[in-house]
């Protein structure tokens, strides 16, 4: 019955019956939309009308007025995306060569390489932040060698410098393989042509391998500088009040002062910061595009 | 044709409202009746030794009275309170062990059901302070104490009251070898509230004694017990301040290098206030009276090494040595500090860096 009412539907184009309820379509589609619905939308919206609501009064914008009528948290703000530009540079530039040698390499070795890249990742974040400090605390592996040859102590812990170690070492591999998956799709014979005409190795990686293995490098940031910007654990336990992000902001309003409006404004600003910045990063990419002969 | 068609469709469409209905309804209504036995019972606990406590020296007690299985969800206060405010009709934990602001937080929510004697009959031999503040809605299941554990080969003759420790740890007379409290850990601004009592409760001069303490002596203000101990534990720091119960435990693994001692005049406590949850079944009373029962309370300190509120608990002495006496203890004045919490953390933000 259905395969005949829907031939009716096919052959009568334009009368009546195409304007019928697409049932079938909103039935097969209709799951997508609820989990979309529920696990992405829905949240976000509980989320921005959390932020509107205020101790007493009526429903307002007064929690976004907190943070950004106020220096310290435009301080916090300005801390958090330097923090992740920083990440995604150090990721990025250790990241390259080492996704360009995991793309070279022979079937083996790649695996081997591959496995040590995301070991890191294999490690729970409290255990693999408590490693860190183990290493980089004034009593730890890093300091005893320095004393060992006779140099005077580092002060790697609780400070910006052991909080950008630690979220380099997990998020490396979020530029690596990004790097990797780009170079393994590229033509090596374009090397070679170069190579042939008599450019040197700088060259060829220069005009390129660099130029073609971009789209790689961009993925990768995209994905370092999101996890970077939002992450806590790591900067909660390897940094201090002087490195405070917005994610640790957040994760005090919640726990200590539970004062959720004020997490959630903070929340939405997070995310409309990492959205702008998306757009922004999106809009350059296009208009260098265009510009290009 | 097209008429069956259109009339199956439109059934169809019914038996999906109808399912959707039924499954609304199905969720907003309770799983059970407060009144009726369920299947289980599921109380929150915090991890390690103490869950291990629940475990041995509570469930046991229970079960064998109701015949009603118990699973214990292990975390932190701030969770469990997040966890009730999602669900209150339906709550997901039944029993609760909120810190003393998250109680206080969640009974103005209503998401707690008040005790009375006659629902918990051991509530009758605890005294006051430990369940009156919180207007009964939630009553200590352990009393913890900040002291100072610290290095005995370094401090040979630490300081007895904990202003002389404050005013020394501002001049930095230890070097950069200390680590305090976080005003941002769950006990932080209880923490702040302490050290403005050595100042005649002058909160404005225990930030600043606070802040002098962050320059000259403070390698980190810890955030969670298990940091604090990771820094005390590999000598990073030489004196910090503790929790009685975890710091005794440390030391009696072995690690006699270590003291601890509790400053006077008094000093702070940290409770864990079980509450029955609204909504949760009836039966939860039965577990509450089962860890305030003293011969389960008596255990629950032998094991983890707090002081319990029940004054029917006689300590054997070597015990009793190790805990804090009810007496040195003081439980700051919630109902006038609670409000300032928000603002402290925020002042604690921007001045202590």
């Amino acid at each position: 019955m259905d395969v005949t009412a829907s031939a009716d539907g096919r052959i009568a184009s334009g009368s009546r019956t195409e304007r019928e309820f697409p049932t079938g379509l909103v039935l097969g589609l209709a799951p997508i939309v609820l989990v979309v619905a529920v696990f992405f939308v829905g949240p976000l919206i509980v989320n921005a009308l959390e932020s509107l609501k205020t101790p007493s009064g009526p429903k307002g914008l007064q929690q976004y007025g907190r943070i950004f009528g106020d220096v310290y948290y435009l301080m916090v703000i300005g801390q958090t995306l330097l923090f992740g530009i920083v990440v995604t540079a150090i990721c990025a530039v250790v990241g390259y060569p080492m996704g360009y040698a995991v793309a070279r390499s022979g079937r083996q070795v790649k695996a081997l390489l591959i496995l040590i890249v995301v070991a890191p990742l294999l490690v729970n974040v409290v255990v693999r932040s408590f490693g860190w400090m183990v290493i980089l605390g004034g009593a730890g592996a890093v300091n005893a060698g320095l004393r060992a040859i006779g140099l005077p102590k580092a002060e790697l812990m609780y400070n910006w410098t052991g909080v950008t170690i630690a979220m380099v070492h997990v998020l490396l591999p979020f530029m690596i393989l990004s790097v990797a998956s780009t170079i393994e799709t590229l033509d090596e014979r374009l090397e070679e042509a170069a190579r042939v005409l008599g450019a040197s190795s700088t060259r060829v990686f220069r005009d390129i391998t660099l130029p073609l293995s971009m789209e790689g490098v961009v993925t990768g940031a995209i994905l370092v500088f999101t996890l970077t910007i939002g992450s806590f654990v790591t900067v909660l336990l390897l940094g201090k009040n002087a490195t405070m992000v917005l994610p640790v902001l957040i994760y005090q309003q919640l726990t200590v002062a539970s004062d959720w409006p004020f997490a959630a404004a903070m929340g939405v600003t997070l995310l409309g910061l990492v959205s702008g910045l998306l757009w922004a990063q999106a809009a350059l990419r296009g208009a260098l595009g265009k510009a290009r002969p | 044709m097209k008429g069956r068609t259109i009339k199956r469709r439109i059934m169809k469409r019914r038996s999906i409202l109808a399912a959707l209905a039924a499954l609304t309804l199905a969720g907003a209504a309770p799983a059970y009746s407060q009144a009726a036995k369920p299947d289980k019972l599921v109380i929150a606990a915090y991890g390690g030794i103490w869950a291990d406590s629940v475990r041995k020296n509570f469930i046991p007690c229970f079960e064998q009275k109701t015949g009603v299985k118990v699973e214990v969800i292990t975390g932190e206060s701030a969770d469990w309170l997040a966890r009730i405010r999602a669900n209150p009709t339906n709550p997901p934990i039944h029993v609760v062990a909120l810190a003393e602001a998250d109680s206080l937080r969640a009974a103005k929510e209503g998401l707690l059901e008040q005790a009375t004697v006659q629902k918990l009959p051991n509530l009758a031999d605890i005294p006051d302070q430990f369940h009156k503040p919180w207007n009964d809605y939630s009553v200590a299941q352990n009393i913890g104490g900040f002291g100072v554990i610290y290095n005995k080969s370094v401090i040979k003759d630490p300081p007895a009251t904990w202003r002389e420790f404050i005013d020394n740890v501002a001049a930095g007379k230890y070097g950069k070898r200390v680590s305090l409290p976080s005003g941002t850990y769950t006990w932080g601004p209880e923490f702040i509230w302490l050290v403005s009592q050595q100042y005649d409760g002058n909160v404005d001069t225990a930030f600043a004694k606070l802040k002098e303490a962050s320059q000259n002596s403070v390698v980190k203000f810890w955030t969670t017990p298990v940091e604090a101990l990771n820094l005390f534990g590999t000598k990073e720091v030489d004196a910090m301040v503790y929790w009685d119960g975890r710091a005794i435990s440390f030391i009696d693994k072995g690690n006699d290098w270590a003291g601890f001692y509790l400053p006077g005049p008094k000093t702070i406590a940290g409770l864990a206030m079980l509450s029955k949850v609204k909504n949760a079944p009836n039966v939860s009373w039965d577990y509450i009276n089962c860890a305030l029962a003293p011969e389960n309370q008596l255990k629950h300190a032998q094991t983890i090494l707090y002081a319990v509120p029940n004054q029917k608990v006689v300590y054997p002495q070597d015990v009793k040595d190790k805990l804090a006496p009810v007496e040195k203890i003081v439980i700051p004045p919630y109902d006038k500090i609670f409000d300032q919490f928000g603002g402290w953390i925020e002042r604690w933000n921007k001045e202590i860096r």
